[in-house]
């Protein structure tokens, strides 16, 4: 007779404390496996949009570093849903608080970034990314983002915190200007 | 040019992406990641509603039981050693309720990246330094020093470092991976905080003055070779290079 002996009870509360364990291992191997695959596919797209947004190349390294170190806390929590947007968007808004910093100490990093790209030259690549470096911040993000970073139009308005269509038609004008300066040369 | 060219261009990358190597991954902190709700909670929920009614208590005992093995089963596998994997990943930081190296940072918070970096952890009441060595291509092994921390209420902290052997013959070109070191830097980015260098066989912190109002630290050696660094955090500072 089982009546009145909390066996149920010991095996419930010992089967609980087994799954937990293993989920939490598991859960760990797994995520931290995520975040390394992040960022060998995205640490040097990040990098780079860090620069797009103005950044110096150590201060871009550092918000790269500080999105990852942000993405293991908040997997701690909830892991967020879209983790390589999530990322981007984390890049972008400690790039616009630089930004923000630089211009209350009365400088123009996205100035100085634009000035200071890559050394010049004549092929394609290179005057294609001047270009680039020379429109819009917002316009400049939307093509980094959607071209180079091949994120959807869903994954560019969470980055930027607009609106989907606004996320298209920048795109477009974007592309549209991008010609224009190209045609310029 | 084209549309479809102009995209081919950007998805290749802006140029300078080419010769940029990013730091490599190492990692320290805790990857405890909470079960909470879902699906585990909701089947022992069912089966404790199936315990408290009799004419379902024995298959709830016998689902238990079942549940109990499997679990047991998978703990087991999942826990079992594993060859190395080889990342570099060397540290794992346990507790984070750690006393605070700084200002009331708790010492897992302490980030190590950029491959060869310097980590932290508590071991009773000292701060032990990690150097890590993921790198092929270095000469560093791990070494450990001991750095005991004071703090101050609620404020600021006072790091010692021992002095240790440099054992890489040139120490301040590789001591940080990826950085050409004539200066390393502590960073001290709200909680984070790596880096150190060995200059002539002592490793010494070099902490920068952080641009926050309110911050102020200072460093200085002592005559018996301790590096210390001191001063106030208020709260999430950011710290500048150079």
């Amino acid at each position: 007779m089982l009546g009145g002996f909390p066996l149920g009870e010991y095996l419930l509360f010992g089967s609980l404390v087994c799954v937990v364990l293993s989920a939490q291992r598991m859960s760990s191997e797994r995520n931290e496996g995520d975040v390394k695959e992040l960022y060998e596919q995205r640490a040097i797209q990040l990098w780079s949009y860090a620069r797009r947004l103005g950044l110096s190349t150590d201060a871009a390294e550092d918000a790269v570093q500080e999105a990852f170190a942000r993405l293991i806390r908040a997997s701690e929590g909830q892991t967020p849903e879209r983790p390589e947007a999530w990322l981007f968007r984390t890049v972008h808004n400690l790039a616009m608080d630089e930004y923000r910093r630089s211009r209350q100490r009365d400088t123009s990093i996205v100035r100085q970034s634009a000035s200071s790209v890559a050394p010049m030259s004549f092929d394609a690549r290179t005057a294609l990314w001047d270009a680039v470096d020379r429109l819009p911040n917002r316009q400049r993000a939307v093509l980094y983002l959607r071209y180079r970073a091949s994120l959807d139009f869903h994954a560019i308005s969470f980055v930027l915190g607009i609106a989907e269509g606004s996320a298209r038609s920048t795109c477009f004008q974007a592309l549209r200007r991008l010609r224009d300066l190209l045609g310029d040369r | 040019m084209r549309n479809s060219e102009i995209r081919r261009l950007l998805g290749r990358g802006h140029p300078e992406e080419d010769a940029y190597r990013p730091p490599g991954l190492s990692q320290s902190g805790v990857w405890a990641h909470k079960v909470t709700g879902g699906p585990i909670v909701r089947v022992v929920h069912a089966l404790r509603g199936a315990l408290d009614q009799p004419a379902t208590r024995r298959v709830a005992i016998i689902a238990s039981a079942a549940l109990v093995v499997v679990a047991a089963a998978q703990w087991l596998v999942v826990s079992s050693p594993r060859a190395p994997r080889p990342t570099g990943l060397q540290l794992t930081i346990q507790d984070r309720s750690a006393a605070a190296l700084a200002g009331g940072v708790p010492i897992a918070a302490i980030q190590a990246w950029g491959g060869g970096a310097v980590a932290a952890r508590q071991v009773g009441a000292d701060i032990q330094l990690i150097l890590l060595l993921p790198e092929p291509d270095t000469t560093w092994r791990t070494q450990t020093v001991q750095a005991a921390p004071r703090l101050a209420p609620n404020r600021g902290a006072e790091v010692r470092a021992h002095a240790v052997t440099c054992i890489d013959t040139n120490p301040l070109a590789s001591f940080v991976y990826g950085m050409a070191v004539s200066e390393t830097t502590l960073k001290l980015d709200g909680p984070q905080a790596s880096g150190g260098a060995v200059v002539n066989g002592t490793f010494v912190f070099v902490l920068e003055r952080p641009a926050a109002s309110g911050a102020n630290w200072s460093v200085s050696r002592t005559s018996d070779g301790y590096i210390i660094a001191s001063g106030t955090f208020p709260g999430g500072v950011h710290c500048l290079r150079g």
